[in-house]
């Protein structure tokens, strides 16, 4: 094989693409690897097309992950999608402080659009008074448990934090793991530590970080709420070797009955779908903790996912005619019915679509609730996200020292600038 | 040494831990397979179990699901136009580095070494940037030409040590008898290079088609996504219908296994070269 034929070989690769024709809309999402959210997404696109046949769309599609990656990459070369998918928070904000994002009050206001949107929703999305992208949905943590198990086996569902420690020691007699936790990629044990500070101290703990409130701080019921967690783990009521294990995997242990209980997000409803025979998913609160200073009836709930436009974005009208389609309630109402999940749009989380658990949680839980308290690996920055996963993870292992993992959690908040 | 080969006690333990090692490597492979014809219920119940029934719903999502067969022959291009040029490159250099020894060698070495240093995160903007001026984003050759260049400095290092090996009479030889520089290098070195070559290459071939971050960053168009980041299609945030991933990773792994019946000699050598000194 002479090296010619090769050369001439690498040149036949040339192998070249049309670039996006001028006048198209670029939109890039992760609705995808999963079947809920690809039939969202399919629907939401056909009925969008029927709609406005005018308007061309340039759709990307990447599974969240690889989506982040993507996404950060192509913000950070100065060529962004023209609308995009983005997390609220932390993820959203660091796209803002570039000057990347659209401020989209001008059009909120108009016609009703901002008005159709939870305040609390919409509060996530925003900067210094200013709206950077509209929130889809709102996922909330709560208990879940298999109603036959507790049946069978004469379990109450506790109501204060020292029935459910309670509860959880008569369950290991039993065999069986207390609470399911597959903790490998971090974020599930946070809703053990953020529910118990929120009970411990109140809620809005990181967002007075993140709002450069001076008297932000974890308090001394941060190293409290980490000892708790510290207890959990330690008397053996999580899965062996949680800490690496996945998500999905620790819901395997929870959907055959091996754990009794998962601390988890409404995505449960969705993934309890192919549970076994006989499996019935209930919910309870967070139980109150004695003592605690924070309003007992908090829930931990936090917008999802947001759509947001590029300051770049040529065609800015078409772009925000895109955004208010797709947060319409006709689109939202259907996204609640494929994905179970509740939605930021006022009136569009309806029981016929909801379902009985989901409605129940979005019209009882979430509307009782005090204060909702978005999630706070999210909200704080990327940096400060990644000290709060490793020192909580610390935690769970016994590696890490409450007191020492509170410190690093409050330096790193208050390092952000 | 041994005239007469007998059945010893050791050999029964050999045999037995081999037979261990070879179920322990295998069964996560029959494991996939029967666990493809399960439905998810099925899997969740039990993720062990044998499949009650045999259903191929499972391949039919994983073919439905993505383009599996466009994201096979994308990966099958980019794995050839990298790993061509690549080992082209990298022949030729390899050759130089090691037959031409000026004094400033060392340095063109050293920023060869260097340049393995940078992790491939810390280029990626400005390859995106670079990409676009060019506007090879969106494409094969966008994923090719930053691939090969990332691994061009290693494979130089495996064809310069092969060159090495080489008698320098065989080359003093050529020049002897009136050969021209390039027709030593075509027509004396390059025929012996060939084992090197494809070693280089079949290394190169498994780590382009395992890759990845670089199409996954570079390629918009589903159609010209490549398997590894096809497949990612089918693992879900939350719910993942495990049946129908394992169905697609096997179909995925159908190319690379008709590879490797076809060239396992070659690949199990390419593998060990440089493990032992012939």
């Amino acid at each position: 094989m002479g090296l010619k034929r090769l050369l001439i070989a690498g040149a036949a690769m040339v192998l070249t693409a049309l670039p996006a024709a001028a006048g198209e809309l670029s939109f890039w999402h992760a609705y995808a690897g999963q079947q809920d959210k690809v039939d969202f997404i399919n629907f939401a696109l056909d009925e969008f097309a029927k709609a406005h046949p005018d308007i061309k769309l340039d759709v990307v599609a990447a599974e969240q992950s690889a989506y982040k990656a993507k996404l950060n990459t192509a913000m950070a070369s100065g060529n962004p999608p023209d609308v995009f998918y983005t997390l609220p928070g932390g993820f959203l904000n660091a796209f803002v402080n570039g000057g990347q994002m659209y401020a989209l009050d001008a059009d909120l206001a108009k016609d009703g659009w901002g008005a159709s949107f939870l305040e609390s929703a919409l509060a996530q999305t925003s900067k210094d008074g200013h709206a950077y992208a509209v929130p889809v949905d709102v996922d909330s943590v709560v208990f879940w448990y298999d109603k036959a198990l507790f049946a069978e086996n004469g379990w109450a569902v506790p109501s204060s934090y020292d029935e459910l420690l309670a509860l959880a020691e008569k369950i290991k007699g039993e065999g069986i793991v207390p609470f399911a936790l597959g903790n490998k990629d971090a974020w599930p044990a946070t809703f053990w530590f953020q529910y118990l500070e929120m009970r411990l101290k109140g809620s809005g703990v990181v967002s007075a970080f993140v709002n450069k409130d001076a008297k932000a701080a974890l308090g001394d019921e941060g190293t409290k709420a980490l000892e708790h967690v510290a207890a959990l783990s330690s008397k053996g009521y999580f899965p062996i070797g949680f800490n690496g294990m996945g998500d999905q995997e620790a819901n395997m242990l929870f959907l055959n009955g091996q754990a009794a209980m998962m601390l988890n997000g409404t995505w449960q409803i969705g993934a309890s779908a192919d549970a076994p025979e006989g499996f019935e998913l209930g919910y309870f609160a967070f139980p109150t903790v004695a003592g605690g200073a924070g309003d007992q009836s908090d829930v931990l709930a936090g917008v999802a996912a947001t759509f947001g436009i590029s300051e770049k974005a040529e065609n800015k009208a078409d772009a925000v005619t895109l955004l208010k389609f797709l947060t319409s309630s006709q689109v939202m109402t259907k996204y609640v019915e494929l994905r179970k999940t509740m939605v930021t749009v006022k009136d569009a989380t309806t029981e016929a679509a909801a379902g009985p658990v989901l409605f129940d949680i979005s019209s009882k839980l979430m509307a009782e609730a005090g204060h909702l308290d978005p999630f706070y690996d999210t909200a704080m920055p990327p940096a400060a996200t990644n000290i709060y996963y490793t020192s909580l993870q610390g935690v769970l292992d016994g590696s890490v020292p409450p007191a020492d993992a509170a410190k690093r959690l409050e330096d790193a908040l208050r390092a952000d600038k | 040494m041994a005239a007469v080969r007998r059945w010893t006690a050791t050999n029964t333990v050999v045999l037995f831990l081999l037979t261990l090692h070879v179920l322990l490597v295998i069964f996560p492979f029959i494991w996939m397979i029967y666990s493809t014809f399960k439905t998810n219920k099925e899997f969740m119940r039990s993720v062990w179990s044998f499949p009650t029934s045999f259903s191929l719903d499972a391949y039919v999502g994983a073919w439905s699901g993505g383009a599996l067969g466009g994201y096979a022959v994308n990966s099958l291009l980019i794995m050839a136009g990298a790993t061509v040029l690549t080992v082209a490159v990298a022949t030729l250099a390899g050759y130089a580095l090691s037959v031409y020894r000026p004094r400033w060698m060392p340095a063109v070495e050293l920023s060869l070494t260097a340049a393995m240093a940078i992790p491939a995160y810390v280029a990626l903007v400005p390859l995106v940037v670079m990409l676009r001026g060019a506007g090879l984003l969106d494409t094969h050759m966008g994923v090719v030409l930053p691939t090969a260049a990332f691994n061009v400095p290693v494979t130089i290092f495996i064809m310069q040590a092969f060159f090495n090996t080489l008698p320098r009479e065989l080359f003093d030889a050529a020049r002897m008898d009136g050969a021209s520089e390039w027709s030593i290098f075509a027509k004396v070195a390059l025929p012996i290079a060939r084992p090197a070559m494809f070693t280089a290459a079949i290394v190169n071939m498994i780590w382009v088609w395992n890759d990845f971050l670089f199409p996954v960053v570079f390629i918009n168009n589903p159609a010209r996504k490549t398997l590894p980041v096809g497949l990612t299609d089918f693992v879900g945030e939350h719910i993942t219908n495990y049946p129908v991933m394992l169905a697609a990773i096997l179909i995925a792994a159908i190319a690379p296994l008709v590879l490797f019946i076809f060239f396992e000699r070659q690949i199990t050598a390419a593998l060990l070269g440089g493990a032992v000194k012939e």
